[in-house]
Formats: structure tokens, C-alpha cells, sequence
């Protein structure tokens, strides 16, 4: 009788550890997870609108209808990557997303303070090889740093959310009120995973043109 | 006497394996369906996870969103609330009634949307899945009241 409660004890202690792996390694093998989804979705890495959220389909779960959202997934081991949003009436964000689906950095348009939200995302060594006279100066760009040591998964993606969209469900004397364009955009970047920390400087127009992505969301 | 021995320690070890395995699924099942991580927010019905947003977000948020395939909403943009039952800790049903009223939350913009429990919008005749903060129409106060409802209604 001991000897099963014993074995009984040794296997809830062995089901703890059961647990835990399968909650740490579960991110790793998951093959519907948002970047599978988005991969499937989009055809090439630069920035791409998704449809709207329908009840029958929609790329994601929990996806917001009132936001138009484009997605550019991305690679910073060939390059960094320059990104334009047009900022619309209501509100536009961009939000950075590790491989495994994870935020690690997000602005919105008030950070910009202007029509469009120019940024460049780039490693720390890109970042050391840019040419010293173009730091911090014309303000004219923000530039997202990763130091990121996990860059064998660097496979990221990015995308941009938008607002409130033109066709959307609404009577017609609220609609005469409302702009043509979405009033919000969103973005969003998936990137390398785990970057250990960003920061995110103004400085003056980068020239590392590879892998660009350009996100116009409508 | 020996094959005995060897036939019952093989037993216990199995069952010993069948129990680790019953518990550690279980365990992780029931973790990512109830939607478990540390950090939850709660406020009256409502509850968020704003660190699942951020790099900080821990074990269980992670495995969270990549076993239900949404890109979580980063703290940076925005903090998501949800809210599973009413003020009297009742499931919300849709054949029911449900009245959202109060002041509007503190917050430059947002969004208010229905989802079932899969993440998916709800079908209805008129499209509509959510409000935003700019389509509301407030009282004087600054009040406003938004009715669920399984059927049209006058208002």
C-alpha cells in the first residue's frame, strides 16, 4: 500500500515536471500560432494589409474590427529595416513582435507627432556601424535598437493596424460624419526572438536601405 | 519469484508514468484553456493581463498565445480588457440582454468588441461586431450606455 502511494507521489512530482515542460516548449512547436498564420497569409516581407475580421473568417482570434491592420514580417540579419505608417485621424500604433509572438516594444502616433511614423528597427551592431555624424541629430527618424543574442530564429515579421474602416457597419447619419480613411492604424512588427532590451532614439535619416519594409495600410 | 518481482516493479512504474502524464497534461490543459498567467488585472468583471504585452510576459502567457494564434495586444498600444460574466458573476449568454453603461473609460482611444469563446466575432443581421470611443453617443454626464441584445430594438 505504501509502496503505491509512493509511486503515486513520484508521479504527480513527475507530472509537475511534465507540466512545466510542456508549458516552456509549447511555444516552440505550436504550428497555429500568429507567425504561422501571418506567414501563410502574407506572400513576401514587405508590408501587407489583412482583411478585416469577419465572423467566418479571420486571420487571427480576438482580432479588433475597428482597427485595419497591416503586417510586414521581417529579418534583421539582412538589414535593418525602415518603416513608413501613415498616421490617420483617430490613432495609429506599431507594435514590434519577437518570432514567437511575443511584444517587446510598441509606439503610437502621438511619439510621432507627425502625418507618418518613420522608424528604422536594427540590431545593436547595425547600429554601432552606422556612420557616428548621423546620431542623434536632425530628429528627423526614431530608430528601434534590439540587442538581441537569439538571432537563429530571426525570421520576424511586422504589421501595421488601422482604424475604424470606411465600410464598416454603421447608419447613415453617422457615417455622412466620418472620414473616407480609417481614423486608426496599427502596426505591427514581429521580429527575432527575445531581443534583450530596446531603446528607441531619435536621430537623423539612416542609409541602410536592405530588406525595407514599407507598411501603407490602405 | 523473480518474474513476479520484475512484473510489479514494471506495473508501478507505469503507473508512476501514467499519473506524471495524466497530472502534467492536465495540468497544462487546464492552464491554457482557463487562460492562466501571473499578473491578471482585475476590475469588477473585467480583467487584463498587461504584461502579456511586454517582453516580461511569463511561461504561461507565452504558451497562452501561441496555442490560441493571436498576437497580443503590446502595452505599449493599448491594454485589453475582458470581461466573461456580469456584475453579478453571471456567464454572459447571448439569448439574453446585456447592458453596458458607465463613464467612459480614461483612455485617448477605444474599442469595445464581442467575441464567442474561440476569439471569433458574432454573426448578426447588421454587421455590427463593436463600438469605438468616436462612434458612441455619450449622455451630458459623459455617461453611456451600449445594449447587447439577441434582437433589434427601438433606441
Amino acid at each position: 500500500m505504501i509502496r503505491w502511494l509512493l509511486l503515486l507521489c513520484g508521479g504527480a512530482l513527475l507530472g509537475g515536471v511534465v507540466h512545466l515542460a510542456t508549458i516552456m516548449v509549447l511555444p516552440r512547436t505550436a504550428t497555429q500560432d500568429a507567425y504561422a498564420r501571418l506567414a501563410a497569409d502574407s506572400a513576401g516581407q514587405h508590408g501587407h494589409s489583412l482583411p478585416l475580421p469577419k465572423p467566418e473568417s479571420a486571420t487571427m482570434p480576438f482580432m479588433d474590427p475597428a482597427f485595419a491592420t497591416a503586417v510586414c514580417r521581417y529579418d534583421l540579419s539582412k538589414g535593418s529595416i525602415k518603416l513608413t505608417v501613415p498616421v490617420s485621424l483617430a490613432y495609429t500604433s506599431i507594435s514590434f513582435y519577437t518570432r514567437y509572438d511575443v511584444a517587446y516594444y510598441a509606439i503610437n502616433d502621438r511619439a510621432a507627432g507627425r502625418r507618418i511614423v518613420e522608424l528604422d528597427l536594427m540590431t545593436v551592431e547595425q547600429r554601432n556601424q552606422m556612420p557616428e555624424d548621423e546620431d542623434v541629430t536632425a530628429a528627423d527618424r526614431l530608430i528601434v535598437e534590439i540587442a538581441d543574442r537569439h538571432r537563429r530564429d530571426c525570421d520576424p515579421g511586422a504589421g501595421a493596424r488601422a482604424g475604424p474602416d470606411a465600410d464598416g457597419p454603421e447608419c447613415d447619419r453617422r457615417r455622412a460624419l466620418r472620414p473616407p480613411q480609417a481614423l486608426a492604424h496599427r502596426g505591427t512588427l514581429i521580429s527575432a526572438e527575445r531581443p534583450g532590451s530596446v531603446r528607441a532614439t531619435r536621430s537623423a535619416p539612416a542609409r541602410c536601405d536592405s530588406a525595407q519594409c514599407r507598411i501603407a495600410a490602405d | 519469484m523473480p518474474a513476479d518481482r520484475t512484473c510489479g516493479c514494471c506495473i508501478g512504474t507505469l503507473f508512476a508514468l501514467a499519473v506524471a502524464a495524466a497530472v502534467g497534461l492536465g495540468a497544462t490543459y487546464f492552464a491554457l484553456t482557463r487562460g492562466a498567467a501571473f499578473g491578471a488585472l482585475t476590475i469588477g468583471s473585467w480583467t487584463a493581463w498587461p504584461k502579456t504585452g511586454t517582453s516580461d510576459a511569463d511561461p504561461y502567457a507565452r504558451a497562452t498565445i501561441a496555442r490560441t494564434g493571436q498576437l497580443p495586444l503590446a502595452l505599449g498600444d493599448g491594454v485589453s480588457f475582458t470581461a466573461q460574466s456580469d456584475d453579478t458573476g453571471k456567464l454572459l449568454d447571448g439569448r439574453c440582454d446585456i447592458v453596458l453603461s458607465g463613464v467612459t473609460p480614461a483612455a485617448r482611444f477605444w474599442t469595445l468588441t464581442l467575441y464567442n469563446g474561440d476569439g471569433e466575432l458574432v454573426t448578426n443581421s447588421i454587421q455590427r461586431y463593436g463600438f469605438s470611443s468616436q462612434e458612441i453617443v455619450r449622455y451630458a454626464d459623459g455617461s453611456f450606455e451600449i445594449v447587447v441584445a439577441p434582437a433589434r430594438q427601438s433606441g
